[in-house]
């Protein structure tokens, strides 16, 4: 009737939001990601198919994969309780594809796709991680590229080895934790604390790592927020970890009756150190010898020479006043980082590898961005002519600390032992002819037992799975994850054909029989006998059990 | 003018404004005053033109000329309205004998209530600024503030209008009750009458008599004037009295359907049977099945269950973790800024209902009163009501010590069964004035602003948008274990699990209080089922199968922690007792509720009201197994999980417990209560005494369904409370000092 509103309700106007239609782009970081993947896998490709080239570790991490699902009785637990697990279970559904398309165990293809994939994960990660810190696009791309095309890096990207998958996490920490720092997202800080403990999936080395980088986060804001808020968003950070710790070591005491066997394991870190098989020049020097253990480690940090300068600047900047405190987290991350490694130097109980120190490429590369970053805004505000002399020279800068690590891997410590494996990969030299590889050697003894398919070997795979997992058969071996290894191992008779022994030499003498019966491959034993020795590698010896065997 | 028009204008019939009783007309006064009120003056104030009476279906005017008579047919462009024609003089007259008021100072309401009343000057400039930024009545603001009293009002606007004052609440003699009345009463339902504010008191064969507390009220007299042939007169009275009428007549009325419409409208969606004769069959069923299997292959039956069973909780377990994923994503909650607030025209707010259904609550009113108080919103369109069960003396005693806002009502709630908060909810309902309603516990403290935020998210939203879900937290989080376990559990549901499903556009089960709808959805759904003792969780998954939308706003209500253990178990298991009724009531007919909600929704509505309390009800099993298997390595325990079974049990028992531990850690950062944190990560002890609540609550599904377990209030300290809220935060309040 009249011009009243009668009801409020339907006065209400909704109004609908609309969104502009916009074109779709590939994100920067899928592509990154994408090209970065396409390159880790076709060097994986390479290295297998052209170079023959081999990780020995690599390989041991599908061959439990395998196990896990293909022994005679497929379980979880077979994946070892020694090594941290998340490689292998990574590379369980590509090792399940074994029964079509062997090489993915056999030439370790499962273990080379993982890396590749944790490797393009590394490179965008670093992406991500720089865009925020504001750099001219130059210097950024630089950075990446000097990453993404590190020798080594590249290398441990296509070589199936935990070592990248490892630098992967400790990016994907510092990228949700400098993005926690910086916006106060929640959201980044949880993908941090995941990364962290996909780490210690990965790497013991998550550990101390872990410890540096949530007290640099609580350090970092300490004094600007809440004492329950630093406090809590280091809990946050920690939790993951800590709960993964706790169920690693359920599970190595609920499968293995010890908590701790990861650490006591005859197969552990500090069973081979102590078998004195990777003893060289400098790690005796390290042995007890704080200067020294320091000195072996920080030299690897040859690997990206501008850490040398990026380490200090960023400390010294971060401890100035009303300083953006996120470097404090790369600082103590560089730091945390190599603590294992120092400690177990220091001990005498690290291995001679110098995969160890690659975390020191990311690290140096990203203290150098943010050091970059913060000079920056000064050169932004020069001359032209300063500022394009700057962007070339210290971009030519970032590029030499790649070129660098080739250099530093000349050195026969640094670069053991893959500077030699660089120089043949460059050089298009095939790796097949080496001495221990697990593509080739042993060859013997596989068709020894592909011919002798009624033939049930006790095998440990400590040391024997070359053989194990390039055997057709592998249920003809009883393995060392075999709910019944122990107790066949003990009273074979009537249960196994033979026994599998390799020469009790360096970490073979930890291999589960010559443990038992530390004579046997000699001849020692007298319920066995001799069926056939296989010179080259190991010196496997075959011994047949007899009805005398207990 | 045309010769048409001349011709039209000639046969309008003719009254005498001046003297009474001319030929033709068959009025004895010419002009009844209240038809005059109900048109605004400024309409016809300028023009020879004035309103005479409501009759026959319209509203009659008399104007002078032909000019004035086409200027006024412009501006009421309507059919029920008649013309007569009078003589300019007895127009003039007319407006210069009649009060009309606007530019007579000493008719103003403000100066007759400060005449009569002693209404001071501060009040009454008061007032004014109100009227300025809100545009409401002066009167209706007075009563608001509770400068005046209903009855005071109305004496002030019988003084200003002229028009006869009833007493309904004590008549100097009784009502007379006719056969012409009650077919009064018939013209209109009672939402209609309540919503005109009107009530019949006299009627005869060609006049009704309606009291109003608003004289100026036009759509009511157009609305009656639409049943009718009858002559409408109007006289005042105040809003108590109306409110006494509409119970005298409707109570009963209005008690039946709170308790019966959702039950006798949409049986499949009511609780009152919470299985059906159907259910109890396939239930029984699937007993003697599992029974006849078990009793030939236990172990393997066992292994089945166990296995169907892990898997569904491998489901839950990734559910929590895609909540986390999404609940942490921006822009997962409706966002009203400062910006948006200051913006705001408060004379474009609706009337808002606020419901608050109280029960032996007596020691929380004043401090909600208080809060109260402090809303953010147009007291004169605040339409508070007060819902107190009929029998609960001490509450009724609390509430008429107090000094109640001139706009909270007090609502006596009849008894009845079940004696469940959605039934007096729903009795308050059908007296719900407001275009949107919420509702509030006692002990709620909302964000003062959080009306407006409703409203500004409904006016931004789809129209399919019925319900707006503020979030809820606790005051007295710090004040003992448990409650920082059930605030840190609360940050998680409000601030990762509503959001995450609102994004996902899941149906949302809504939480007790602080859930903001818009009033005629409500009705159209039939409202709160009053025998489901999780009425809010149902009502959401009405909403979602009707098609209408849930959000999540941000905006706080804090209530309190239950703080005993005893207490808390008590409303655990009533939440988990609703749960699995609802469940129940809506897995009816599974296919259909598949149509209804989509695949989507069929599997949010099973993950969030199947899930969360099966999750609880397994715990113990799994533990126990698990605690079997490592004290005693019993052989039959592996074999009820076979190999990927049992890898994914274990992932349930520990990756399980880490996510959900880590959900709730997550949710009180998110809410910005850190100091949550370490009693988080002590959850799976509170899982503990979840349990039990869960298998309480199974127990009582069995044999109380719809009984209500009332949670216990003001165990905290409220006063420390509510000044803490008043100075901006509320998460201050301990353990209440012992008397």
């Amino acid at each position: 009737m009249y011009d009243i509103v009668n009801d409020v309700s339907t006065a209400v106007n909704p109004t609908e939001t609309t969104a502009l239609p916009h074109p779709r782009r590939l994100p920067e970081s899928a592509w990154v990601f994408i090209s970065s993947l396409v390159f880790y896998l076709t060097v994986a490709v390479y290295l297998v198919y052209g170079e023959h080239y081999y990780a020995g570790d690599a390989l041991s991490r599908v061959a439990n994969a395998y196990y896990v699902l293909f022994s005679q009785n497929p379980h979880l637990g077979a994946i070892g309780m020694v090594w941290n697990p998340l490689p292998s279970v990574l590379e369980l559904p590509i090792v399940a594809l074994h029964p079509w398309f062997p090489q993915v165990v056999t030439q370790g293809l499962a273990g080379d796709a993982v890396t590749a994939v944790l490797g393009a994960f590394a490179v965008t990660h670093l992406n991500a991680i720089l865009r925020t810190f504001s750099l001219p696009r130059l210097w950024r791309w630089a950075l990446v590229l000097a990453f993404g095309f590190n020798p080594l890096v590249v290398l441990y990207s296509a070589n199936g080895m935990s070592d990248m998958m490892w630098v992967a996490c400790i990016l994907g920490t510092y990228r949700g934790v400098l993005g926690y720092l910086e916006t106060g997202s929640l959201r980044r800080l949880i993908s941090g604390a995941l990364w962290l403990a996909a780490g210690f999936g990965m790497r013991y080395e998550a550990v101390p790592f872990g410890a540096c980088v949530i007290a640099a986060l609580m350090a970092a804001q300490w004094g600007r927020t809440e004492r329950a808020q630093w406090q809590g968003s280091g809990v946050l950070l920690g939790a993951p970890i800590v709960f993964a710790g706790m169920v690693w070591i359920y599970f190595n005491w609920m499968l293995m009756k010890d908590p701790l066997y990861f650490l006591n394991s005859a197969y552990s870190n500090l069973a081979q150190t102590s078998t004195g098989a990777y003893m060289t020049r400098g790690i005796v020097a390290a042995d007890h010898h704080v200067l020294g253990a320091l000195l072996y480690v920080v030299r690897f940090g040859f690997f990206y020479w501008p850490l040398f300068l990026a380490w200090p600047l960023a400390l010294g900047l971060t401890l100035r006043r009303r300083a953006d405190r996120r470097a404090l987290v790369l600082v103590a991350g560089t730091v945390g980082a190599e603590l294992l490694e120092l400690a177990l130097v220091y001990q005498g109980h690290l291995g001679e590898w110098d995969r160890y120190f690659l975390e020191f490429i990311p690290n140096g590369i990203v203290l150098t961005g943010w050091v970059l970053s913060q000079a920056w805004p000064w050169l932004s505000r020069r001359w032209l002519v300063w500022r394009g002399m700057a962007l070339a020279v210290v971009g030519a800068l970032i590029l030499s600390g790649s070129v660098g690590t080739y250099f530093a891997l000349q050195h026969s410590e640094l670069g053991h032992p893959d500077g030699q494996v660089i120089d043949w990969a460059l050089a298009g030299r095939s790796m097949k002819s080496t001495a221990d590889n697990p593509f080739t050697e042993d060859q013997t003894v596989i068709d020894y037992v592909d011919q002798h398919p009624g033939m049930t070997i006790l095998a440990d795979t400590f040391t024997d799975w070359p053989v194990v997992i390039r055997a057709k058969h592998l249920n003809q071996f009883v393995i060392t994850s075999d709910y019944d290894f122990e107790a066949i191992l003990h009273n074979p008779r009537g249960r196994v054909s033979a026994f599998l022994v390799p020469e009790p030499l360096g970490v073979a003498t930890l291999n589960a029989i010559n443990r038992a019966y530390p004579n046997m491959w000699a001849g020692g034993v007298s319920w066995v006998r001799l069926l056939k020795s296989f010179p080259g590698g190991l010196n496997y010896r075959l011994y047949q059990v007899l009805p005398s065997a207990p | 003018m045309s010769v048409v028009v001349q011709d039209l204008w000639e046969h309008l019939p003719e009254v005498s404004l001046v003297t009474c009783g001319p030929e033709g007309v068959r009025w004895t006064e010419a002009i009844e005053r209240s038809a005059v009120w109900s048109v605004p003056a400024a309409l016809w104030a300028d023009q020879n033109a004035i309103p005479l009476r409501w009759v026959d279906g319209a509203l009659w005017w008399a104007v002078a000329d032909p000019a004035s008579w086409a200027v006024m047919q412009a501006r009421v462009l309507s059919d029920t309205v008649r013309w007569c024609r009078t003589t300019l003089f007895d127009v003039k007259m007319a407006q210069w004998l009649l009060p009309l008021g606007e530019d007579n100072e000493s008719r103003r309401f403000g100066a007759i209530a400060a005449r009569r009343f002693g209404l001071s000057e501060a009040a009454r400039a008061e007032v004014v600024a109100r009227q300025r930024t809100s545009g409401g009545r002066f009167g209706e603001i007075c009563l608001a503030l509770g400068i005046l009293t209903p009855w005071q009002v109305a004496e002030v606007l019988s003084e200003q209008t002229g028009l006869p004052l009833v007493n309904l609440l004590e008549p100097p003699e009784p009502l007379p009750a006719s056969g012409a009345l009650d077919a009064a009463w018939g013209l209109m339902t009672a939402e209609e009458w309540r919503a005109l504010g009107m009530v019949p008191i006299r009627a005869a064969a060609d006049e009704l008599v309606v009291a109003t507390a608003d004289p100026f009220d036009l759509i009511g007299r157009v609305r009656l004037a639409a049943r009718t042939r009858q002559e409408i007169r109007v006289v005042i009275t105040g809003a108590r009295d109306l409110e006494a009428v509409w119970a005298a007549r409707y109570g009963r009325e209005e008690l039946t359907a709170s308790v019966r419409q959702l039950a006798d409208q949409q049986p499949e969606n009511s609780a009152r049977r919470t299985v059906t004769p159907r259910q109890r069959l396939l239930l029984i069923g699937v007993g003697l099945l599992f029974l006849a299997c078990a009793a030939w292959h236990t172990v393997d039956t066992l292994a089945v269950v166990s296995s169907v069973l892990t898997l569904g909780y491998a489901i839950l377990v990734a559910h929590r973790l895609w909540i986390i994923d999404r609940g942490t994503a921006q822009a997962s909650v409706l966002q009203v800024t400062e910006e948006d607030l200051k913006g705001l025209d408060d004379s474009q707010l609706p009337v808002y209902t606020i419901l608050i259904p109280v029960r032996d609550e007596a020691a929380v009113l004043p401090g909600l009163m208080a809060a109260l108080r402090q809303l953010d919103y147009p007291p004169e369109k605040l339409d508070v009501k007060l819902l107190i069960d009929a029998d609960d003396r001490a509450t009724w005693e609390a509430a008429r010590s107090l000094r109640v806002p001139g706009f909270v009502e007090l609502v006596s709630v009849p008894v009845s069964e079940p004696r469940t908060k959605p039934r007096v909810c729903n009795f308050g309902l059908q007296r719900a004035r407001g275009a949107l309603v919420t509702i509030y516990d006692a002990e709620d403290l909302p964000e003062p602003t959080q009306l407006k935020k409703a409203w500004l998210a409904f006016q931004r939203a789809p129209a399919r948008l019925a319900c707006v879900q503020a979030k809820l937290s606790y005051f007295n989080a710090e004040q003992n274990l448990l409650t920082r376990w059930f605030t840190a559990e609360y940050g998680a549901w409000f601030d990762l699990l509503l959001p995450a499903l609102h994004q996902a556009r899941l149906p949302i089960p809504l939480g007790g209080t602080s859930n903001h709808f818009r009033t005629s959805v409500l009705r159209e759904l039939g409202a709160w089922d009053p025998y489901n003792v999780t009425e809010d969780a149902d009502l959401g998954m009405r909403l979602y199968k009707a098609g209408y939308q849930t959000a999540v706003l941000e905006s706080i209500t804090y209530e309190e922690a239950n703080a005993e253990f005893v207490n808390w178990v008590r409303q655990r298991s009533r939440w988990i007792k609703g749960y699995l009724q609802t469940w129940l009531v809506h897995m009816r007919a599974p296919r259909r509720l598949w149509r209804q909600l989509g695949p989507r929704g069929f599997f949010g509505f099973q993950l969030a009201i199947l899930g969360t309390p099966l999750m609880f009800l397994l715990n113990p099993v799994y533990w126990l197994l698990t605690s079997l298997w490592f004290a005693s390595n019993w052989g039959v325990i592996p074999q009820l999980f076979p190999p990927g079974i049992y890898y994914l049990g274990m992932l349930n028992l520990l990756a399980g417990n880490f996510v959900f531990t880590y959900l709730n850690a997550v949710g009180a950062a998110k809410r910005g209560q850190w100091t949550l944190i370490p009693s988080a990560l002590l959850t799976p002890l509170y899982w503990s005494m979840m349990s039990l609540a869960s298998w309480k609550a199974l127990l009582q599904l069995a044999t109380r369904p719809s009984h209500w377990e009332k949670t216990r209030h003001g165990l905290a300290d409220w006063t420390a409370a509510l000044t803490s809220w008043q100075g901006g935060s509320p998460r201050t309040a301990t353990k209440k000092e012992s008397a």
